[in-house]
């Protein structure tokens, strides 16, 4: 389960941010994501220099994890626009693997693509899709309930 | 060791560390300027070695760090130089004494010493110690490179005999070499064991290759790296053989990539200095006589490529996190990697060694903390991570202020601070911007930016720099008013004011500059507020100026070309101008764009340029300041002044304010919103200004007229200007409201000006002086009209008419280059209904040369008419004046003479041929002769109104305009000389013979080239049949036919022949022409088509009836 994901757009600004409901900095998260942008950039611009012309189509989306840091693990992929998601999930939370991480990419892009297909929506502005914010919160941490104290 | 060197470099390694200590009282200046003779010598050749040698001076190195000489002899201070002030002798001998007690910290690590001694030059004080140095000042050490470099010799020398005492040492059982921390652990192992003797072998290999690369001896440096390698990794010595690694790819590095490690002076090809030089054959330290190892040489043991590079750095720094105590080691391993990494173009590399270094816990102080993250964000910043960079930038600014220190290092948060405006993408020296638009999104990081920039602001005026802060808070205003809040945009205008207020009583803003040496353009607010259009204004029209000619010289032959459109449209040209001394304006649209605050621009002005035809001194135009208020999301015209002093082409080319306290000047070149870089507006020169008294229109210029009337208007003009008007060009028309074109006949719809309304304007008296004034008299004439149309409405009301009247006048500097101006005013004419032709014929007369007018008049107006013509002897007519009631319809008829046809040798070529009708022209000209001998009048006796009877608008049928003209030729016939024209009757007795002659006379203006005669002779039988045999009836005795030729003008022509009757009858005598010549004469213009033709022509015959009787 992620704590942020990010939806940035292709002249890298921030098309959607959405945190754990439970966390107290949100810029914070707008820090890790942003930053993660370098990597992302330095990332594609390799991708496109490695791989030759007649496989740009077979070209992978998945960025893998883009740099770990002590408390999270941040994940990348970029879409055929350069359209870029991330995924910031905490790093003690270890069960989660690589493909799961991959099918949540999946489901965002599947999501922003339909946010991309409605007509009233203005390329380039924010996501305010209601269906979209619903998928981003499915993968996102849940608040944590605080437990109640014992009443003697 | 503790210390962490954040400028570690790989060229370190190869590197003699040399301590510097500075003591007593050397002057700041004195001291930059002896360490800066001392650095120079970095590189050092030894000629009697054929080395070059690199050294490294630090100022105050840690003696906790040599302990790590062992591990890394580059860490080692293996000489020592103290700097001293002193003034007296006896601060010589305590700084002596501080020497050798300085000295003694590092002596278990030094080579040799030298103490440098400034302040005192003399002699006699001069202890004769070695290693001490006196020079009375740091100018006056002239001896400075020959002491150093002995200095550098002498350490390198030593250094070099230790390695030969190393490589050269076959003893059984070296001492293990341990690293500091490892001094404990070593006793306890089994001294015997295989593993250990590897464990040792490697270590000193390890070692000798350090001391190699140190004493300049790179191959053998890279070789015994690689033995070293094999060795420590065969036993497992994880902190060894990481430094092992660690020491080969930093030579790897120096070799394979030089541009990576900062000294470009370590090129292997270029040692030619070292080969010149002869070198002592018996030197054994002469390590290779033919010159040092080609890199070729070198990379065989080099690391395989970059990939293997990384592969064993990682390796290293791998090894090296096994162990705690090498947490500096590491993060310095890191640091050196990432800076060959990063000129490797290997980013993402180099990011995770960076990445590892920050995660790598060191117990460090809080100002190494800040300085740690500072060098984190530097790296990040060579490898082009600009949003990592800043990030870390931020996060050691933050450290600066923590919250739990005593003393928060608000400078250097700012400095900090000041470096994450890249990585943020924040310009501050980008004052343009697009308006805002919701379809052009925010290009960056809104949440990110507005936190910095907060910081920022919070940051400069904590220290103090309120024109950063100013600097700050006019950026967010302007490039990211949509994600502040209202009360935010509110608090920072109420700042930004204040303190504008502030600094308008200090000087002048000067120039901003960043702590990192940027220095910020002066800003231009194009943004705030937005200026969304510019349009310069037409003046207003009695102030226009127009070109006196208005012929248009068109530049091209072509009507269209499209060559035209590809001029330059970024300079809008304006197809109008303005005048010299008059006030011209320029419509601003001023948006702003703040959801709360009113803004106040004051000195809102235009900024232009004028590029003047004459030579003119002093001002070329004067642009008008105004202070405007731009209320919050709205949007405000404000009209700019500009007078223009000379004439030629003024340029306005962008507009300028002060706002905040903060002077812009805003170019339309720069606004790409607006499409046009400036505006070029043509400067007529300086004209006079007419102006009708009084200037308002509606003063006595209403007339009412009825058809046929005359009425006069006078208009006093004055000249308000100080240029005498010597040209007044007056010109009028005439328009009628649509809805009274059904009350005229269709046909005169058309032709309103010249036939409904007769205007004439009398000529003013020029020069008409300054301040004077004149009078312009303007007659109207409402001319009548032919009433045609059975359908129209009687009842309308009064018709009315504008007369335009434009008089175009100008001074002597204006007519000599074409320029005037117009003043105009409107005479309106109502047009009552009055009398109306509602015929107009010409009947033919029993007369030659005469013909019946016949004119029906109806009277529409409300009172009765007195319609009077002219007596005169041509003309006949029933009675010289008469009533005619309202709605009453009257029918004079005139007997007058025909009409000539007056006109031109050319129109009356054209009437002759055969098929064209009379010109109207001739037409009109016919109608304009008949109303001048008519002269015909009318009155209203009650209302006292006169006017004259028109008819030359009247139309006329084709008949009646035939009718009207004069024939061409006149005929008279004499019978037996007695002139029977008149009458055309005779008497005659049968077998007498009679004379008949026929003069015909041609009237016409041309010459008839053929006219062919041909006598008739038949018998009217009343019954419809005509008897042309006449052979029993009659002789003729002579030729019945004649042809004459070449008939001048005016001239005669006789026809005769002799006629005898036989029989008492009534016969009829005709001339008759040939038709075949018809063409030939004037008469064609009376008939068009064949019978009517011949008709015509008969009616017009001379011809006789006679009467013969028996005796």
């Amino acid at each position: 389960m992620a704590v942020c994901i990010g939806v940035i757009a292709k002249e890298n600004y921030p098309l959607y941010i959405r945190c754990a409901p439970n966390v107290e900095n949100e810029v914070n998260f707008h820090f890790t994501v942003h930053t993660s942008l370098d990597v992302i950039e330095e990332k594609v611009a390799s991708l496109g220099k490695s791989t030759s012309i007649s496989t740009t189509d077979l070209r992978e989306f998945y960025l893998g994890q883009l740099y770990p840091s002590e408390d999270y693990r941040i994940y990348g992929y970029v879409t055929n626009t350069k359209v870029k998601f991330v995924i910031v999930v905490e790093a003690a939370n270890t069960q989660l693997r690589d493909n799961e991480v991959r099918s949540m990419f999946r489901r965002l892009h599947n999501a922003y693509t339909d946010v991309i297909c409605n007509p009233f929506h203005v390329p380039g502005d924010k996501i305010k899709s209601k269906s979209f914010d619903s998928v981003a919160s499915s993968m996102i941490v849940p608040e944590r309930k605080k437990e109640n104290p014992l009443v003697i | 060791m503790s210390i962490v060197d954040f400028s570690a470099a790989p060229h370190h390694h190869a590197e003699i560390l040399i301590c510097i200590q500075v003591a007593g009282n050397l002057q700041a200046q004195q001291l930059e300027n002896a360490l800066s003779k001392i650095r120079k010598h970095t590189r050092l050749t030894i000629a009697d070695a054929g080395r070059v040698v690199y050294f490294r001076f630090q100022v105050d190195a840690s003696p906790e760090n040599s302990k790590w000489g062992i591990f890394q002899p580059h860490r080692k201070s293996m000489g020592f130089i103290m700097l001293a002030g002193c003034s007296t002798a006896m601060d010589v001998a305590l700084m002596h004494q501080k020497f050798q007690k300085n000295k003694e910290v590092f002596a278990e690590y030094i080579f040799d010493s030298r103490c440098f001694v400034f302040g005192i030059d003399n002699a006699m004080l001069q202890q004769n110690k070695a290693e001490v140095y006196q020079y009375s000042d740091v100018e006056a050490w002239k001896t400075c490179d020959r002491d150093i470099k002995d200095f550098l010799t002498s350490v390198f020398y030593v250094l070099e005999s230790k390695r030969v005492h190393i490589a050269s040492d076959k003893s059984d059982r070296p001492p293990l070499l341990t690293a500091p921390f490892e001094a404990n652990q070593s006793s306890n192992s089994d001294s015997d064991s295989r593993s250990f003797r590897k464990k040792t072998f490697g270590r000193w290999k390890k070692h000798l290759a350090d001391i190699s690369l140190l004493a300049g001896l790179y191959l053998e440096a890279l070789q015994n790296y690689r033995i070293a390698i094999d060795a420590l990794g065969f036993v497992n010595d994880q902190v060894w053989l990481g430094c092992a690694l660690e020491g080969l790819c930093v030579v790897s590095a120096i070799v394979l990539y030089p541009q990576g490690t900062e000294i470009p002076q370590i090129s292997f090809e270029k040692h030619e200095d070292v080969q010149k030089q002869t070198l002592d054959p018996k030197n054994l330290l002469s390590w290779n006589l033919t010159g040092a190892p080609s890199t070729m040489e070198l990379s065989k043991f080099c690391v395989n490529g970059t990939e293997d590079f990384i592969e064993k750095y990682k390796d290293g720094v791998i090894c090296y996190t096994r162990c705690q105590d090498m947490a500096v080691v590491e993060v310095e391993a890191c640091i050196k990697a990432t800076k060959v990494l990063s000129t490797l173009r290997k980013p993402l590399k180099a990011a995770e060694f960076i990445q590892n270094a920050i995660y790598i816990g060191l117990n460090i102080t809080h100002a190494e903390r800040i300085t740690k993250y500072d060098c984190m964000a530097n790296l990040y910043t060579k490898i082009n991570f600009h949003r990592k960079s800043s990030f870390y930038k931020r996060i050691a600014a933050m450290q600066c202020v923590a919250p739990n220190l005593e003393q928060p290092d608000w400078f250097g948060c700012n400095l900090l601070l000041q470096g994450t405006l890249l990585g943020s993408k924040l310009d501050l020296t980008n004052d343009r911007g697009v308006p805002d638009d919701s379809l052009t999104p925010y290009y960056g990081w809104p949440q990110i930016q507005l936190r910095i920039l907060h910081e920022l602001i919070f940051a400069s005026r904590r220290i103090g720099d309120n024109q950063m802060a100013n600097r700050y808070t006019v950026y967010l205003l302007m490039k990211m008013n949509k994600h502040l809040t209202d009360a935010e945009i509110k608090e920072y205008c109420l700042s930004l004011e204040t303190s504008a207020n502030k600094i308008s009583q200090e000087k002048e803003t000067e120039l901003l500059q960043l702590q990192d040496g940027t220095i910020l353009p002066s800003l231009h607010l194009y943004t705030l507020p937005i200026v969304s259009s510019v349009s310069p204004q037409r003046l207003a029209e009695h102030l226009r100026p127009y070109k006196l000619n208005s012929s248009k010289i068109s530049t091209s032959v072509f009507l269209f070309s499209p060559f035209s459109q590809q001029t330059d449209d970024t300079t809008h040209n304006i197809d109008f101008q303005w005048t010299v001394n008059t006030l011209s304006e320029t419509c601003l649209k001023i948006t702003n764009p703040l959801s709360v605050h009113n803004l106040r621009l004051t000195g809102l002005k235009l900024i232009c340029e004028m590029k003047s035809t004459e030579e003119k001194v002093g001002k070329l135009f004067e642009c008008h300041s105004v202070a405007v208020d731009v209320p919050a999301q709205a949007s405000i015209d404000v009209s700019l002044v500009v007078v223009p002093y000379t004439h030629g082409c003024i340029h306005i080319t962008g507009y300028e304010f002060v706002l905040f306290g903060i002077k812009s000047r805003c170019l339309f070149s720069l606004m790409p919103w607006l499409k046009v870089n400036e505006f070029e507006i043509e400067v007529a020169p300086e004209l006079p200004l007419l102006q009708k008294t009084p200037s308002s229109s509606k003063e006595n210029l209403e007339v009412d007229l009825y058809p046929g009337e005359k009425k006069t208007v006078e208009v006093q003009l004055s000249n308000l200007s100080d240029i005498t008007i010597d040209t007044i060009n007056v010109t009028s028309t005439v328009t009628m409201p649509t809805v009274m074109t059904s009350f005229l006949s269709t046909r005169s719809r058309p032709r309103l000006d010249d036939s409904t309304f007769g205007f004439k304007c009398r000529d003013i008296n020029l020069p008409l002086l300054p301040r004077q004034r004149d009078v312009l008299v303007v007659e109207l004439i409402a001319k009548f009209e032919n009433y045609e149309d059975s359908n129209v409405i009687t009842n309308q009301p009064d018709a009315r008419y504008e007369g335009h009247v434009k008089l175009r006048y100008t001074g002597i500097e204006g007519r000599n280059i074409n320029w005037c101006r117009e003043e105009k005013f409107v005479v309106s004419a109502s047009l009552h209904p009055g009398l109306f032709v509602e015929k107009l014929e010409v009947l033919p007369s029993n007369k030659q040369g005469q013909c019946w007018v016949s004119i029906t008049l109806i009277n529409f107006s409300q009172q009765s008419v007195v319609i009077s013509s002219k007596r005169d002897g041509n003309i006949e007519n029933e009675a010289s004046e008469q009533i005619v009631d309202r709605d009453e319809q009257v029918q004079l008829q005139f007997h007058i003479p025909a009409l000539n046809i007056k006109s031109s040798k050319a129109s009356l070529e054209k009437y002759k041929s055969w098929n064209v009708a009379p010109s109207s022209e001739c037409v009109n000209n016919l109608q304009t002769q008949l109303s001048e001998l008519l002269d015909l009048k009318w009155k209203i006796p009650e209302s006292q109104r006169s006017g004259t009877i028109d008819l030359s608008t009247c139309s006329l049928s084709r008949d009646s305009v035939v009718n009207l003209i004069k024939p061409p030729l006149l005929w008279e016939v004499f019978f037996n000389d007695g002139d029977v024209t008149e009458t055309g009757h005779c008497d005659v007795v049968i077998s007498e013979p009679y004379t008949l002659t026929v003069k015909i006379t041609n009237k016409s203006d041309c010459c008839i080239p053929s006219l062919d005669a041909d006598l008739e002779l038949f018998q009217d039988q009343l019954n419809g049949f005509r008897e042309w045999n006449m052979e029993d009836c009659l002789l003729c005795l002579s030729s019945q036919s004649q042809n004459f030729q070449q008939v001048e003008p005016g001239s005669v022509v006789e026809f005769e022949c002799i006629l005898v009757f036989l029989l008492a009858g009534v016969y009829h005598v005709r001339l008759h022409r040939a038709p075949s010549n018809l063409c030939d004469v004037g008469h064609v213009m009376r008939t068009s088509s064949g019978n009517e033709q011949c008709e015509n022509f008969h009616n017009f015959s001379p011809k006789l009836i006679v009467s013969a009787r028996v005796r």
